[in-house]
């Protein structure tokens, strides 16, 4: 007797994490699927996509499971799956994040927002929508994300046992760093009980979402040769926000010295500056604010500032739009 | 490959843990219950975690591996040469372009036959950068003269690293072995794998390092090792050296017979997957053959007799076994992850087309195709447009 509720052809329940590097969704795909092989008897599979991720890019990891006798030969990373994890919200702007979800999947999403906000943008018609405040947790009780999701995951799947988990997060933590343990557990059951669901009627003879493997945009006939790039400013078009974890810093300008330490400390062009005049009169270079475009919410100007002139704040969306203070780089798109 | 373990232990075979990992870390814990004497490594990615691994669970104190950081990849097959040449058991692990800088050695290393055991784990050669999974480095190793064994699964890793050190010691072998799984999707992806619960067990298969060869390690026997020859010698020796590699062909068998009565688990030569009655079949190594097997069931419950074949070891070429297993095959698709510029065919094509030559009767149609490269994805869809060419044919 199969415990798993769904299966595909090949006999597989899947599950995809969509998530940005530094969220753990790795790991959590990792320990999830573990529990599943491990504590309950399934045979399963476990992997990540790949490339030359840093922190802040987009990632996505896979989870198969199948009754202990059927054999996992396929590879391939996951279209069509029952389950989606969104550990990252503000993902679905650059990624489709929903791809391929089966007609009666699950898909839960890390956001203190609305269900019908996030059914809007997702553009999720119908299937259970389930959301929990991860970062929240995870702020609360000074862990990750990634477990606050883990919990809800479980809740998900019912077909996996909690305390299987609870079990392996004392194994990870006891012997190194015994004090997180407990944080730890409570993040977990926290996710758990905290996650809402609200399910959207599935009309009869709902199909799944249609998935779109994405090609190039180029092919052998348009392409340079050797690779080379002809595109120019791509530092300077590209927009870092979606790589940000729940935080930017918060400029104060009556508290700024204008020492740079802040530009200093950053990967990128966030700190836009202007001329002007210091009260003797002399020509001085002042910081007028942050392009957060630019920002990807590592917090080193938070950490580099010598006065309070900058600190974090978690993030509310709109944010960054009536803060941000342009950059001017005029031979690129034009003045803003 | 998918014994439980009741039916192992009803076997009466040594017990087995299952465990939930990679490629990279069923390497790791090969070599460490091998307990080596030594790695000589320079990290990239992606076997980088072999070292990692073993570093980690050095620190545990699980296993005596002297392992030595080097200054690159070259210096890397250096260390492991020199500690080769001392009659030391020697284990490494690279890829791509990590490979390519130690290449110029590993020639040195089967030509003067001293072995050691090697992983790669293959990648995609730069020009232009990409770091995800191809077969461009492998291509490189095949005119190395070491011995490579091609394992498709993390168990296969595992298996196959217990079995390349046996093969390398091999008195009638004495040469370097590679053992080479795919990038990322063998090496990174984490399955279900048996392992043995007591490395004595490994130890025993493995057996004793032997002592009886010239080596650089007694003063009051000195030896020279890798000196000039003219000729007449070095033809001598590379005759010595290809008789040695065809030999290792047949130490596989028997070592892959020897090891199926440890664990149960079984390596033919050729991977073998619907192909006694089959009429269309693809040739695919590692991973991308697993993800054809459910396309041939998908097929074959359509009424088409289509299989699939992949080599467990690949140099010596299993040229025999090929012609035997091409029989009655219509149409075959050699599928490969690298291409040979300008051979007309990258290299397995010409390997597997020269087989079949040497078969007076055979009628098989080889088509030919370049794959997957750079770690692009190798989904059932593309299993079956494999499989519709061969049809079409």
């Amino acid at each position: 007797m199969s415990i798993l509720p769904v299966r595909n052809e090949l006999g597989f329940f899947e599950i995809r994490l969509e998530s940005i590097g530094g969220l753990g969704a790795n790991l959590a795909g990792k320990m999830l699927a573990e529990s599943g092989v491990l504590g309950h008897g399934l045979n399963g599979s476990n992997f990540s996509s790949y490339g030359s991720e840093k922190k802040g890019s987009p990632v996505k990891s896979f989870i198969r499971f199948c009754d202990a006798e059927v054999a996992i030969r396929d590879h391939s990373p996951i279209e069509q799956p029952h389950v989606i994890g969104v550990f990252h919200e503000a993902l679905y702007k650059t990624v489709d994040v929903v791809s391929g979800l089966t007609g009666d999947g699950i898909v839960l999403v890390n956001s203190t927002r609305e269900f019908d906000d996030v059914k809007k943008d997702l553009k999720l018609n119908y299937g259970t929508l389930a959301i929990v405040d991860a970062l929240g947790i995870a702020v609360e009780e000074k862990t990750k994300v990634n477990t606050a999701m883990l919990g809800a995951l479980f809740r998900i799947c019912s077909f996996l046992n909690p305390e299987t988990m609870r079990k392996v997060i004392r194994k990870t933590f006891e012997k190194k760093y015994p004090h997180l343990v407990e944080p730890n557990i409570r993040t977990f059951d926290r996710g758990y009980n905290e996650v809402q669901f609200k399910t959207h009627v599935v009309p009869d003879h709902a199909e799944g979402r249609s998935f779109t493997r994405p090609g190039p945009q180029l092919g052998y006939t348009t392409q340079a040769i050797g690779g080379v790039m002809i595109s120019q400013a791509n530092s300077i078009l590209k927009d870092l926000s979606g790589s940000r974890q729940g935080f930017v810093p918060e400029f104060h300008q009556e508290k700024c010295i204008n020492c740079a330490a802040c530009d200093t400390v950053c990967p990128d062009y966030c700190f836009v500056w202007d001329e002007g005049e210091d009260k003797r009169g002399r020509k001085q270079t002042f910081l007028k604010g942050i392009d957060y475009q630019y920002c990807k919410g590592c917090l080193k100007c938070v950490e580099a500032c010598p006065t309070d002139a900058l600190n974090d704040l978690r993030e509310v969306i709109g944010y960054a739009k009536e803060h941000s203070v342009k950059q001017y780089f005029p031979f690129v798109g034009g003045v803003r | 490959m998918a014994t439980l373990e009741k039916e192992l232990q009803a076997m009466g075979l040594p017990e087995q843990l299952a465990t939930f990992e990679s490629g990279n870390e069923m390497a790791a814990m090969a070599a460490a219950q091998i307990n080596y004497h030594l790695m000589g490594y320079f990290p990239i990615t992606p076997s980088t975690e072999v070292a990692q691994y073993l570093d980690q669970m050095k620190a545990r104190g699980e296993h005596n591996i002297k392992l030595i950081a080097a200054d690159g990849e070259h210096g890397s097959a250096g260390i492991c040469y020199g500690a080769a040449v001392t009659g030391a058991r020697v284990f490494n692990a690279t890829s791509a372009n990590g490979f390519m800088y130690m290449i110029e050695q590993l020639p040195v290393q089967s030509g003067t036959r001293f072995p050691m055991v090697m992983n790669l784990v293959t990648r995609s050669i730069s020009g232009p950068l990409d770091i995800r999974g191809d077969h461009s480095d492998l291509y490189f190793a095949l005119n190395t003269g070491w011995v490579i064994l091609t394992a498709r699964t993390p168990q296969a890793v595992y298996d196959m690293n217990i079995m390349a050190l046996k093969i390398a010691e091999h008195s009638k072998v004495r040469l370097p072995v590679i053992v080479a799984y795919d990038g990322f999707f063998t090496s990174h992806q984490k399955r279900k794998v048996n392992y043995f619960k007591d490395r004595t067990v490994v130890q025993n298969f493995v057996g004793e390092c032997p002592t009886d060869y010239h080596f650089a390690r007694d003063p009051k026997k000195p030896v020279t090792i890798g000196a000039h020859m003219n000729g007449d010698d070095l033809l001598n020796n590379h005759f010595q050296q290809s008789e040695a590699i065809y030999a290792a062909g047949k130490v596989f068998k028997e070592v892959a017979e020897q090891y199926k009565k440890i664990s149960g688990r079984e390596y033919p030569v050729l991977d073998l997957y619907g192909m006694e009655d089959a009429e269309v079949a693809l040739f695919l190594l590692n991973s991308a053959a697993e993800s054809a097997k459910d396309v041939v069931d998908q097929l074959r419950a359509k009424g088409i007799k289509a299989g699939v074949m992949s080599p467990n070891i690949i140099r010596p070429f299993p040229s025999e076994q090929i012609r035997d297993a091409l029989k009655n095959i219509k149409a075959l698709l050699v599928g490969e992850r690298a291409d040979s510029y300008g051979a007309n065919g990258p290299n397995l094509t010409h390997e597997v087309k020269s087989a079949l030559q040497e078969d007076k009767e055979n009628q098989t149609l080889v088509l030919s195709r370049v794959f997957g490269l750079g770690g692009k994805d190798f989904y059932a869809d593309d299993a079956a447009k494999f499989f519709e060419l061969t049809l079409d044919a």
